[in-house]
């Protein structure tokens, strides 16, 4: 697809602005109703996924061109998708694919993000997105019992990705990962310093072709060492096995699962049992990727035919993905089966939950507004009297424990995963 | 057409470098909205010299002395949802008064809340229900500006019935007029709060919105106190399940019904009888396919359940009014529900039952306006050709005469989507009605928006021969006069009136008024 592929999209807009807040059956209080931090912090419609999807027409009829103005307008976005859940709320578009699309075409065009190029160089040269040495990777399980695919075979692979692997204040995290794997007596592997990047947030940031390449050598890894399982705790690389492979017509042959997704199944078989109390309260952060981001992707081909005069309908007939198949239930479920937990919603959740600013390469080209996004959220977790927010993704906990030594904001940031490991 | 340096940097040191753009990437969002392509042949019309985000009414006064000072034409807008508040021929500064969006107060006791320009009506619903109000709905949906409805551009919508129209709506008034006096309106222009919008102090609703609105042809309406009507629903709104087609709970004391009839005049007597008992909190007339439309995830899904149905349940729905009753308590719905008896036995009316799946979309679609969108979800592109504000018997004939005399020909032709009579009308307040027969159209096909054109036109004539209102695209004054001097020669002198107030107001003639009136 590219961005002229979605035209008609760009075209049939209406500009309602339903892509900046909740929709109205869905909000519960006016001080947290907006959706998009882009245009909740800069304000010119530009900034909200409605704007892009006029930028990205005004591009296409060579109305614009390209300033760093325009760049910092597409870019400043952590391409979350709750725009996109809000936008179908009524109507039939697709914003998310169309800001997909508009980043796409920004660096075929050459039109590079400066904060992006020393992230990309580093994948390029280290495959991983936080710039460092690629034979440091699998240092996060130094001292670890667990078996470090090198040439070998192993059925359950468990996958750190970069943020784990190389954010030395997580490593407790997968450290804990690996271990409540073993006490369930899954015999998981590691792939240490071989493993590689998803893609992912390279394909956010417009690098098409760095999902690709990182798909096709990921795919080839696991076939080779007969992989049939991979379990990840981030969401990231795990929305990107699941979702994107699939959206290029790469998906593998695999069973994908959240680390969330892996505890629940060991605590609902009773493999797993959580016995000792850990009073507080908590909320519970969505993250984008397990979220609404992780819906599996939805493959149409087809035409538009006209029926009853100009009434447009599809041949075969549409379906979108509108954000409601993600995992949401499973890491409530999680903390709820902790004793003495106290679990309070926030009133932006599940599909329409607020992101925690690290996307979409924000973090790195913006980190400002990164962490601007996540103090919105920390005000939000603790007006509903939260003392810890809980999230189960690296690259959220990361910018929430940034944000919390930036702002000074009184709350503890947890992997939901140090929690279940306290209960254990 | 750009600002000068002198002018930009004026405007800069009013709202902060970071609230004024002009980036071509950004002002196409800001000439760019639906419908624009009937009037422009393009989906943008002129780009804006430059956009401000003021954050209050010094703001807001400064910017339009400036725009005085250098002779610069300005509009500003809420939402942006409607081709008068960001479409032009001509270049202009668009005001975006998204920082002005606090509910600034709530009087529960004495039933109104004072809004910045920027308050949606989901945002000051959500707060009002908290306290058993309810603000008036807005036909375009929640995204749509309270304040803008009620002062700059006409606002209708499911509940006029009972939460009335924008004209009726707004109180005290606080206004930045074209040459950056401000103005209030009301007891606020004694110093005695908001509640009223006829004084003490000076009475100028007439002048500031008239009946269709000024849609920023007169200054900026930078707060205003709008009047908030029961609701006996709960604190929140409970929704549950999945996107787009939510669950969502209809409270016991809230009761929907549709009723069919057999011809047009039992229908429009069933109206007339509902409005006089007041029985009403939502009340209007829709095409069966509205209800699909609501209750059906997609336009693909729309269409098959459409292309299901049978003829005759097309036929037999031809004439159908959709009601929803609220009540204090269940003595009172027991009495409302009596009374509708009665009426539905004296029109002939036969309920049409509706499943839970059908009902929960149109309750949510008759309280908050949610599921306007999706009609462009069908065709892509909609409007109102044909707009009337009338008696009953007028709305009657209205629906039929456009249907026959309007659309037949293009239906025919393809060139529009067949829809035949699809008039939606609503009551506004408990005197008259305001009817919309849409025409729905292809964004992308030249000969579609050729049609659309020629109907709006042919609108435009034809309502005053038909001895009708003024018309208009949208319910609101249209672009560059068309509609109100197409009516002129059967009315009285209105738009000499109005260009009189233009001028007096609008001495330098910067308040952009290509939806209002050229002096």
């Amino acid at each position: 697809m590219a961005l002229k592929d979605f035209e008609k999209d760009m075209m049939r807009d209406s500009r309602c602005s339903y892509c900046k807040v909740i929709p109205h059956v869905m909000m519960t209080d006016t001080r947290f109703i907006d959706v998009c931090p882009s245009v909740a912090r800069f304000n010119f419609h530009g900034f909200s996924a409605g704007g892009r999807m006029v930028a990205g027409l005004s591009l296409l009829r060579n109305r614009i061109e390209y300033t760093d103005g325009f760049l910092d307008m597409i870019f400043q976005c952590q391409m979350d998708g709750a725009c996109d859940v809000s936008c179908k709320i009524d109507r039939d578009l697709e914003p998310l694919q169309v800001m997909q699309e508009l980043r796409i075409k920004c660096i075929e065009d050459g039109q590079l993000i400066a904060g992006h190029m020393p992230v990309l160089e580093g994948l390029r040269k280290e495959d991983n997105m936080l710039q460092r040495k690629k034979a440091d990777r699998g240092k996060w399980a130094d001292g670890l019992d667990i078996k470090e695919l090198a040439g070998g075979k192993a059925e359950v692979l468990f996958h750190a990705g970069c943020r784990y692997s190389f954010d030395e204040e997580l490593w407790p995290t997968v450290k804990t990962g690996i271990n409540i794997l073993k006490e369930a007596g899954v015999d998981a592997a590691i792939m240490g310093k071989d493993e590689a990047c998803c893609g992912g947030r390279a394909y956010e940031m417009g690098y098409e072709a760095e999902l690709i390449k990182y798909a096709d050598h990921n795919i080839q890894a696991w076939k080779t060492a007969g992989v049939k399982t991979i379990v990840t705790p981030c969401s990231c690389c795990y929305q990107t096995f699941k979702v994107l492979y699939d959206k290029i017509g790469k998906k593998p042959e695999i069973e994908i699962y959240h680390f969330t997704e892996y505890l629940d199944k060991l605590i609902k078989e009773g493999t797993l049992k959580l016995k000792k109390k850990v009073p507080i309260k908590v909320t519970y952060h969505d993250p984008c990727h397990l979220g609404r981001l992780s819906e599996p992707w939805i493959h149409w081909s087809g035409k538009e035919i006209k029926v009853a005069g100009q009434m447009i309908v599809h041949d075969p007939a549409k379906k979108y993905r509108r954000g409601a198949e993600g995992v949401y239930d499973i890491p409530r479920d999680i903390l709820k089966a902790i004793p003495g937990l106290n679990l309070v919603e926030m009133y932006r959740i599940r599909e329409y939950a607020w992101c925690c600013g690290s996307g979409g390469g924000v973090k790195e080209a913006y980190p400002e507004f990164a962490l601007w996004t996540a103090a919105e959220r920390l005000k939000e977790a603790k007006d509903v009297g939260a003392d810890a927010l809980v999230s189960a993704c690296g690259w959220c906990k990361r910018n929430f424990t940034d944000a919390v030594k930036e702002t000074g904001k009184k709350i503890e940031v947890y992997d939901i995963v140090d929690l279940v490991q306290e209960a254990l | 057409m750009s600002l000068s340096r002198e002018a930009y940097r004026a405007l800069e040191d009013i709202v902060g470098p970071e609230n004024i753009s002009e980036e071509p990437a950004i002002l196409d969002g800001y000439c760019f909205v639906w419908a624009n392509e009937a009037m422009f042949d393009d989906r943008f019309s002129a780009r804006p010299l430059a956009v401000v985000l003021p954050e209050s009414i010094e703001q807001v006064q400064g910017i339009v002395r400036v725009c005085n000072r250098f002779n610069i034409q300005f509009r500003a807008h809420s939402s942006g949802w409607s081709c008068p508040a960001l479409s032009s021929k001509e270049s202009f500064l668009s005001i975006d008064m998204r920082r002005m969006d606090r509910i600034v107060a709530i009087d529960a006791k004495n039933k109104y809340a004072v809004v910045e320009s920027y308050v949606s009506m989901q945002k000051l619903f959500l707060q009002t229900m908290k306290v058993g109000l309810r603000p008036h709905t807005i036909g375009c949906g929640p995204s749509g500006g309270i304040l803008a409805s009620a002062t700059s551009n006409f606002g209708c919508g499911n509940t006029s019935a009972s939460s009335d129209f924008g004209g009726r709506v707004p109180l005290g008034v606080e206004w930045v007029l074209p040459d950056g006096e401000i103005l209030r309106l009301g007891t606020l222009g004694t110093g005695s709060g908001w509640f009223s919008g006829d004084g003490p102090g000076p009475s100028l609703r007439g002048i500031m919105r008239g009946y269709g609105g000024a849609t920023g042809g007169l200054g900026v309406i930078t707060r205003a106190a709008v009047k908030l009507t029961p609701w006996y629903g709960p604190p929140a709104l409970k929704a549950s399940g999945k996107p787009n087609i939510y669950d969502i709970e209809i409270p016991e004391n809230f009761q929907i019904n549709v009723a069919a009839f057999p011809d047009r005049d039992q229908l429009t007597d069933f109206f007339v009888l509902v409005v006089e008992e007041a029985i009403a909190f939502a009340l209007h007339r829709s095409p069966a396919a509205s209800l699909a439309i609501l209750s059906t995830s997609s336009g693909d899904d729309f269409w098959q359940m459409v292309s299901a149905s049978p003829p005759e349940v097309a036929e037999a729905m031809k004439f159908i009014g959709v009601l929803m009753m609220d009540a204090g308590s269940p003595r009172e719905m027991q009495y409302r529900y009596d009374l509708l008896q009665k009426i539905m036995e004296r029109t002939e009316a036969m309920n049409f039952p509706m499943g839970p799946d059908m009902m929960g979309p149109v309750f949510r679609n008759l309280v908050t306006g949610q599921g306007q969108q999706r009609v462009f979800n069908i065709t892509t592109g909609f409007l109102t050709a044909a707009v009337n504000e009338e008696s009953w018997d007028s709305v009657k004939l209205l629906g039929q005469r456009v249907a026959e005399e309007l659309y037949a020909k293009y239906e025919a032709e393809g060139k529009i989507a067949i829809t035949g009579e699809n008039p939606w009308f609503a009551p506004l307040g408990d005197s008259f009605a305001h009817t919309e027969s849409v025409v729905s159209y292809d964004q992308f096909d030249p000969e579609s928006i050729k049609a659309v054109r020629e109907i709006l036109a042919e609108a435009d004539i034809k309502l005053p021969q038909w001895h009708l209102a003024v018309g208009g695209a949208e319910g609101c004054l249209s672009f560059d006069e068309a509609s109100e001097k197409a009516a002129a020669p059967y009315c009285l002198d209105f738009l000499g009136y109005e260009k009189k107030i233009k001028k007096a107001f609008d001495p330098n003639l910067v308040s952009e008024s290509s939806f209002y009136v050229k002096p």
